[in-house]
């Protein structure tokens, strides 16, 4: 039997669930990537233990190829897990989550390929590998480093499934269009069409102007709120800043300087949140400790 | 069972024979680029740690798989060195009474040392006189002295890039350590982790762990394990298997040492494999194929014996040689289809468009931040190449060709093929001008414009490919240089000494003459106007820069720094007869005619230096020996300057020599500073005549140390 997207994200949770990780839900902010959910982007920061496992979805307008690349996409899902601490086990534990989607080790070529990561727009950082299971790159591995320009103790782990490449594996199909969603229901199905309208979109009609000033915007409204301590609000309109960012990107609208000075203006909004959460978890006591220490 | 009681366990009766010592570090995943030299430097350290802690041994050995790294000491003997204290005691005056007896002092000096009184020695130094217990410690039992020393050795293996966790750095983290001595678990603590016996196997061979049960035992547990410590013997076995499975397809995979090291790297079990991709992939350029294969996929290309590439590959699985291989080769097939497919994809929409319609696209590229686009480095290179190519005094066709290269050369750059895979940079260029039947030099001048990358690189074609190639790395170093970009120490983010050195090795290895200090100035003037406040002292910088390159050039092939100074001063204009007056001096400093060549040099250039011209009135010399010194010169100077200018400098080295019994007898003979000015000066004319022709060739003050070698 085939094990569709659907089955193969249920597999993942309970898999992940059994660990002891929260099952979150994606976060209603245009994102990059998955570490920008505050249930990875804040969590990791601090003292505080923390588990969660979650689907979601990323938007990279420079990645999208109008539907017509087998398997690039400018909008996909991500399976992100974070824990931290690391326990000792996490590469046998990440093999097992492998099984449990029906990959048996034995029968295939599982590897750990050197693959370090930074996002300049977090003021992020990590050491890891992308994880080959027969040649394919399935998974990211990471230990972050820094989040936020801050550097982190005890670190986390990041690992995130690509689900898309992964399912097609197990689906042995050529093109990620083809994939089995639920039963009867592809991938292209849903998803191709809207693609090919983001690209037309995010590369040909997108209003660079309109962008520039929502970008102004965005970032007037996250400096001042900020000022008044609402950490969460604040980041909402740093990730739109940085979506608003990746658009003006993927419509060619940036000199080289001028990229980097967008790039500095997202880090500088999201060091603050993260700044301004840690001193919020640290007057509360870091209450998720429960009163013990994380080593 | 614990490490506390083997420790406890001792062979009662025997005398303490020397035993093995096992390390195993367990790691997460060591980048590959980093194994090799973790493993070398482990025994490096090892070694000089264990002098340092004087623990004795026998051969030390290191290992190493991504996973683990391991250090094997032969023999280590269970105590370590005795060593001989000193401890100093009462001055001389107060251990001793005046019939030379011990004192109280002494006395109570030596039960304090566990000494006898004649066992003390009385030595001096600048306080005075002092006696000195004199022990033998005995050496600390070995695994003391391991527990201090070894976390050490490990954690100080140089990291590029460590990886933070816990409050340790490592190349990742350390999970597991096992360390024996004998059957003796040491309990050595390295990054938090308490050495045991229990090691770690195969990811999936076997995946859990077993116990070590004593030193000389690990290998066999290891390979029952499914482990090959031994990074040599991984890359015998993938060596050996390759051949075999690409024989099966009647071919041999393509040889790649760096690509061999990686994979060897990349596995603790090697197993090669043969897959295949459909025929109708061949149409790609080979260069694709095989950066595919190699940069994406660490595949081995196979090719026939002429040397064509078939359609197949070896793939290194890290696992079992036969469970479960058929999926891992359809899986690895799977992968490199779909790239093969996007990259006809590409090829094939690269074709639709004409190269020579890329330029516009090349105004939305940027070049060096603040340096414009790479259309404005088209035009300056066009300027370039033209400027050289009536420096070589090239024909109308030539120059045409040169010209039509470097307006296509970046080009393929907006290829979807070149975003894909930058590193075909050149060559896709290359490719797209042959189908669209561009002549063939210019087709080769597009694929070899980047050349050479490095050391041990091939040069670009002679011609205009090297034309092309020299106009590009000298636009880049001059606008890297205006924009005051240039590197220091370990600093050079551009890569910008690649690009010097790679001028210099095609101006020489193609014998150009091209006078490189007037070609720099002429490319300096373009990145000047297209660079919004050009550095002002860009031109001395570059200029230095480049003849330090030429240093380093000179000095990589081995010629002695004293020549290499010699030869330097001015060598800008011309590389090439520089290299050739550093052989050739390099030759003559074994000779002895080299001492004639440096008295001459030296007995001519002290007094010289205080001449005002080199004109010499015949009239005004009055003694034989000046008379005798002008008449050589006027029967050999033409002669010599013209061997000078043929180029056969061993010729003009010679000459130079064969002027010193003139010089000799002229200095011996002569009073130079004679009061008489008019005499003086024309005297010291005559001498400046003969060290100009010195310095025609370079400044011999250089090469005045290695006389006595001669």
């Amino acid at each position: 039997m085939v094990l569709d997207l659907t089955n193969l994200i249920f597999k993942l949770q309970d898999f992940w669930a059994q660990q002891g990780c929260y099952v979150a839900q994606p976060y209603d902010v245009e994102k990059g990537a998955g570490t920008m959910n505050p249930m990875t982007f804040f969590r990791v920061l601090g003292p505080e233990p923390w588990k969660v496992a979650y689907v979601e979805p990323s938007r990279r307008p420079q990645d999208a190829r109008y539907g017509e690349n087998p398997n690039r996409m400018g909008y996909y899902f991500q399976f992100q897990v974070i824990l931290k601490p690391v326990p000792p086990d996490i590469i046998e534990t990440y093999i097992h989550s492998l099984e449990a989607l029906g990959i048996e080790r034995k029968d295939h070529d599982i590897r750990l390929v050197e693959d370090n990561w930074e996002s300049p727009t977090l003021g992020a950082s990590g050491l890891g590998w992308e994880v080959w299971l027969d040649g394919q790159e399935i998974t990211q591995f990471t230990y972050f480093q820094e989040m936020g320009g801050i550097e982190l103790d005890p670190v986390s782990c990041e690992i995130t499934y690509g689900l898309e490449r992964l399912a097609a594996y197990v689906q042995k199909l050529d093109n990620v269009w083809d994939l089995e969603v639920a039963p009867g229901i592809t991938y292209a199905e849903l998803f191709k069409h809207s693609e090919k309208e983001q690209s037309i979109y995010g590369f040909e009609l997108a209003d660079v102007e309109l962008l520039r000033n929502l970008f102004d915007s965005y970032e007037g409204e996250c400096t001042r709120i900020i000022e008044k301590d609402l950490v969460m609000p604040a980041y909402d309109y740093a990730l739109k800043c940085s979506h608003v960012f990746n658009l003006l990107d993927s419509r060619g609208a940036l000199s080289v300087a001028e990229r980097q000075r967008y790039i500095a203006r997202v880090r500088a909004l999201t060091r603050k949140c993260a700044e301004k959460y840690l001193a919020w978890r640290e007057s509360t006591g870091f209450p998720l400790l429960k009163g013990g220490r994380v080593s | 069972m614990s490490p506390e009681r083997d420790e406890m366990r001792k062979p009662a009766g025997q005398p303490d024979l020397p035993r093995d010592l096992l390390l195993e570090v367990g790691v997460e995943e060591i980048p590959a680029r980093y194994l090799p030299g973790a493993v070398e430097e482990l025994g490096e350290r090892a070694k000089e740690a264990f002098l340092t802690s004087r623990i004795v041994s026998g051969t030390l050995a290191t290992f190493g798989t991504p996973r683990r790294l391991v250090l094997y000491a032969y023999d280590v003997q269970p105590l370590t060195r005795p060593v001989e204290v000193k401890v100093r005691g009462p001055s001389k005056k107060v251990a001793y009474d005046q019939s030379g007896a011990p004192t109280r002092a002494l006395l109570g000096f030596c039960k304090s040392q566990g000494v006898s009184p004649d066992q003390v020695v009385v030595e001096a130094d600048r306080s005075g006189e002092y006696v000195y217990a004199v022990k033998v410690n005995p050496g600390i039992p070995v695994a003391e002295a391991l527990r201090e020393t070894l976390p050490g050795v490990v954690l100080g293996l140089t990291c590029p890039r460590p990886l933070r966790w816990n409050g340790h750095r490592f190349f990742r983290p350390i999970r597991w350590v096992v360390c024996l001595y004998g059957e003796d678990v040491v309990p050595v603590e390295i990054a938090g982790v308490r050495a045991g016996r229990t090691t770690w196997g195969h990811r999936t061979l076997h995946p859990g762990s077993r116990d070590v049960p004593t030193a000389g035992e690990y290998f066999a547990v290891a390979r029952d394990m499914g482990v090959v410590p031994s990074i040599a013997e991984r890359r015998e076995i993938i060596l050996r298997r390759a051949r075999e499975v690409a024989a099966t397809a009647g071919g041999h995979p393509v040889k790649d040492d760096a690509l061999l090291e990686e994979v060897t790297c990349l596995s603790e079990h090697p197993a090669p494999f043969l897959g295949s991709f459909d025929r109708e992939f061949l149409v790609l350029p080979v260069e694709v194929l095989s950066t595919v294969m190699k940069h994406h996929q660490r595949f081995f290309p196979v090719e026939d014996s002429p040397g064509k590439l078939l359609p197949h590959f070896v793939g290194v699985r890290d696992g079992d040689p036969v469970e479960g291989i058929q999926t891992v080769r359809e899986g690895n097939e799977w992968v490199l289809r779909a790239r093969l497919e996007d990259a006809v994809f590409f090829y094939r929409e690269d074709l639709k468009v004409p190269l020579v319609e890329r330029l516009e696209s090349l105004k939305g590229v940027y070049f060096l931040r603040g340096a414009g686009t790479l259309y404005d480095k088209t035009l300056r290179l066009e300027k370039i190449v033209g400027y050289l190519a009536g420096e070589l005094k090239l024909s109308e066709e030539e120059r045409e060709r040169a010209n039509l290269a470097s307006t296509l050369s970046k080009c393929d750059l907006t290829t979807a093929m070149v975003r894909e895979l930058p590193e075909l940079e050149g060559v896709m260029g290359g490719h797209y001008a042959e189908s669209q039947g561009y002549p063939r030099e210019v087709c080769r001048a597009l694929s070899c414009q980047y050349l050479p990358r490095g050391a041990g690189d091939p040069l670009p074609d002679p011609g205009i490919p090297s034309l092309v190639a020299l106009a590009d790395k000298l636009d880049t170093l001059a606008v890297a240089f205006a924009l005051g970009i240039s590197p220091s120490g370990s600093q050079d983010p551009y890569g910008l000494r690649r690009f010097g050195s790679g001028a210099v090795a095609i101006i020489t290895g193609h014998e150009m003459r091209v006078d490189l200090d007037r070609a720099l100035e002429f490319c300096l003037g373009l990145a000047e106007e297209a660079v919004p406040n050009p550095k002002e002292d860009a031109k001395d910088e570059l200029r230095a820069f480049m003849a330090s390159r030429f240093e380093t050039y000179l000095s990589e092939r081995g010629f002695k720094v004293e020549v290499i100074r010699t030869v330097l001063e001015g060598a800008l204009r011309d590389l090439t007869a520089a290299l050739e007056k550093a052989k050739a001096l390099s030759e003559f400093v074994t000779l002895p005619l080299f001492g004639d060549l440096i008295v001459g040099f030296r007995r001519s250039s002290v007094l010289a230096k205080n001449a005002r011209s080199t004109q010499v009135s015949r009239d005004l010399l009055t003694e034989p020996a000046e008379i005798a010194l002008y008449d050589e010169l006027e029967r050999k100077e033409a002669a010599g300057r013209l061997l000078f200018e043929k180029g056969d400098f061993r010729g003009y080295l010679e000459f130079l020599a064969s002027l010193r019994p003139a010089i000799d007898k002229c200095l011996d003979e002569v009073l130079i500073m004679t009061d008489d000015e008019k005499l003086r000066e024309n005297r010291l004319a005559l001498l400046n005549r003969v060290s100009a022709l010195f310095s025609l060739y370079g400044d011999f003050s250089h090469v005045l140390p290695l006389e006595t070698v001669s």
